[in-house]
């Protein structure tokens, strides 16, 4: 792995996403380069590719053509084990053993550190909890994942996704099954989340509030293909957003 | 403090039943036969040495593997209702040996139907990742399905020789149908145990990965690991540990099913190392237990195990369960 200094965390070139060679989702290849230091939303209707893009991202579904860096290392060459150190990921619905407690969830945030016949560090007994505190989570410690609301939940698999100290985080339309409040203190856990350490932040969401409010950059998908790249004061004020939605072209 | 304590405690009960189970059984043994080194020919020293002692190290064995196998399954195929029977391993093991038995003359426990059972449980083995790795079999649902195909045809062909050869020879063979632990001299059992052990402790190491992988794909990947590859690894393994166990004693149900269930209702187990830790030693200990209470009850009669372990451990499950 060599490593190029660029200004962009994230840069795709002929991208073609899809699961199938025969039959790709995207028609035109896809090129963008996403600068450092931001909060990326990634937007677009149901179907249009947000997740394929991610799953391409980390690695769970192959690239039909085209190649995708992340911090300059291209994303087919890396292994899981490089990617670990490069991606903290939060999926769209979490899929967890029910009973298992809060705390040691958590703890399985350093699997990738730590030394196959050692034990994991104890979440009470590193640093974490100064995380867990700003995030208001320390209550739920002790609590059975299944026993805590979809919002605990969600702010859970966020502080795991921060405990990786991986200087990207993505997202996966994070808040899709959440209320308007629960959405709320899942965005506000977010931006302060960010506040502790410099990270970028590759969200999916649907939630074009947040992303007037509180994102750098905008990349929409239509159909698969790019539809928009560029700085959220551009997306708002030429109103993509709104040709986003149209349905001709 | 008090938890070192506890554990400590703990493990010096299981070691002390352990060794009261050795004179639990169809003959009276004095405890003098743990000291009594001067004469090898005594019947006691004999009765500990050839039966009682290897007897245990083979059901310590196939009791702990067996718990661990099931509770492995039930967080690989996210399936509370797997078992270690779930892949059609065990059942073409089954019928390789019996085939060698009945078709071709060997006796089981011989080398040779050893290596028939390896052979059958082989191929179903290779199939699997073979079918996985090409993504004949795209998901965990598929390869129980698969497994389940495996287990009705072997089954349907066991029950078709076994009819076949009962009606011109003995029933020796029905003991393959529902589990039964044979007579094994020291070494047999220590060269069966020695094979067991590290397969269990790999299997309690990965127990890591169990955790990551219980987090779905995606998130496997973010924490350092291929899941296909770790799942096609924990496959292998587990159906190797899984063919050594069942070309000894065939199929014995309910313990690696239940024993699992039954420590997650007693403790919340922190993590699956916990969980396949505490299964290997329960698992052991109740098999243990069943087999000396199988000799004991009605001596010289040797109960099938497969019956006492749903008769002892049923009722104990149940009471757990109304409890919590």
């Amino acid at each position: 792995m060599e490593k190029i200094n660029t200004n962009y965390f994230l840069e795709a070139e002929g991208l073609i996403l899809g699961y199938h060679k025969a039959a790709p989702i995207s028609q035109q290849p896809i090129y963008f380069k996403i600068p450092f230091q931001s909060v990326t939303a990634l937007v677009g209707l149901n179907g249009s590719g947000k997740t394929t893009l991610i799953k391409s991202l980390i690695g769970e579904s192959v690239l039909i053509d085209g190649s995708l860096k992340c911090f300059s290392h291209s994303i087919q060459s890396l292994s899981e084990r490089d990617l670990s150190g490069l991606i903290a990921f939060v999926p769209q619905e979490p899929v967890y053993p029910s009973n298992l407690k809060v705390k040691h969830f958590l703890e399985l945030a350093f699997l990738p550190q730590s030394h196959l016949f050692g034990k994991l560090p104890s979440i009470e007994s590193t640093d974490c909890s100064i995380l867990l505190n700003s995030l208001n989570l320390i209550h739920l410690l002790n609590k059975t994942l299944n026993a805590i609301s979809s919002g605990e939940r969600q702010r859970i698999f966020l502080a795991f996704a921060m405990l990786r100290k991986a200087p990207l985080i993505v997202l996966d339309e994070p808040t899709n099954h959440l209320d308007i409040q629960a959405s709320r203190g899942f965005w506000k856990s977010l931006m302060h989340a960010k506040s502790t350490r410099p990270m970028e932040i590759l969200i999916s969401t649907h939630d074009l509030n947040f992303v007037e409010k509180e994102c750098d950059w905008v990349l929409a998908l239509k159909n698969g293909n790019l539809f928009f790249s560029g700085p959220k004061s551009v997306f708002f004020s030429e109103k993509w957003d709104e040709k986003m939605i149209s349905t001709e072209g | 403090m008090k938890n070192k304590f506890l554990s400590s405690a703990l493990g010096l009960g299981f070691i002390f039943v352990l060794v009261l189970l050795l004179f639990c059984g169809g003959e009276r043994l004095s405890i003098r036969a743990l000291w009594n080194f001067n004469d090898p020919y005594s019947i006691d020293h004999h009765l500990l040495w050839s039966l009682r002692i290897p007897r245990l190290i083979l059901v310590f064995g196939i009791g702990g593997a067996l718990a661990m196998l099931g509770a492995t399954y039930q967080i690989l195929f996210h399936n509370p209702l797997a078992e270690p029977y779930l892949l059609g391993v065990s059942s073409a093991v089954t019928l390789g040996i019996v085939i060698s038995e009945t078709l071709l003359g060997w006796a089981a426990l011989t080398p040779q139907a050893f290596g028939m059972g390896f052979l059958f449980a082989l191929s179903v083995i290779t199939i699997l990742i073979l079918c996985y790795y090409w993504k004949t079999i795209k998901n965990m649902e598929r390869i129980v399905l698969f497994g389940m195909g495996v287990n009705f045809v072997f089954s349907s062909a066991l029950f078709i020789l076994l009819s076949y050869h009962n009606q011109s020879n003995g029933g020796g063979s029905l003991r393959w149908l529902f589990g039964n632990i044979p007579w094994l001299n020291l070494n047999q059992s220590m060269v069966f145990i020695s094979l067991v052990l590290p397969l269990c402790f790999t299997l309690w190491i990965l127990g890591r990965y169990l955790d990551g992988l219980s987090l779905g794909d995606s998130m496997a990947r973010t924490l350092g690991f291929s899941p296909s590859r770790m799942r096609t690894f924990l496959l292998v393994l587990t159906s190797l540990l899984l063919t050594v166990i069942t070309s000894i004693s065939g199929a014995i149900g309910f313990i690696g099913l239940v024993v699992p269930h039954a420590i997650r209702l007693w403790v919340q187990p922190p993590s699956s190392r916990y969980l396949l830790g505490l299964s290997f030693l329960i698992g052991a200990l109740f098999l243990c237990l069943s087999d000396s209470l199988s000799r004991a009850l009605l001596p010289p009669l040797e109960f099938p195990i497969g019956i006492v372990t749903t008769l002892l451990g049923g009722p104990l499950f149940l009471y757990l369960l109304w409890k919590k």
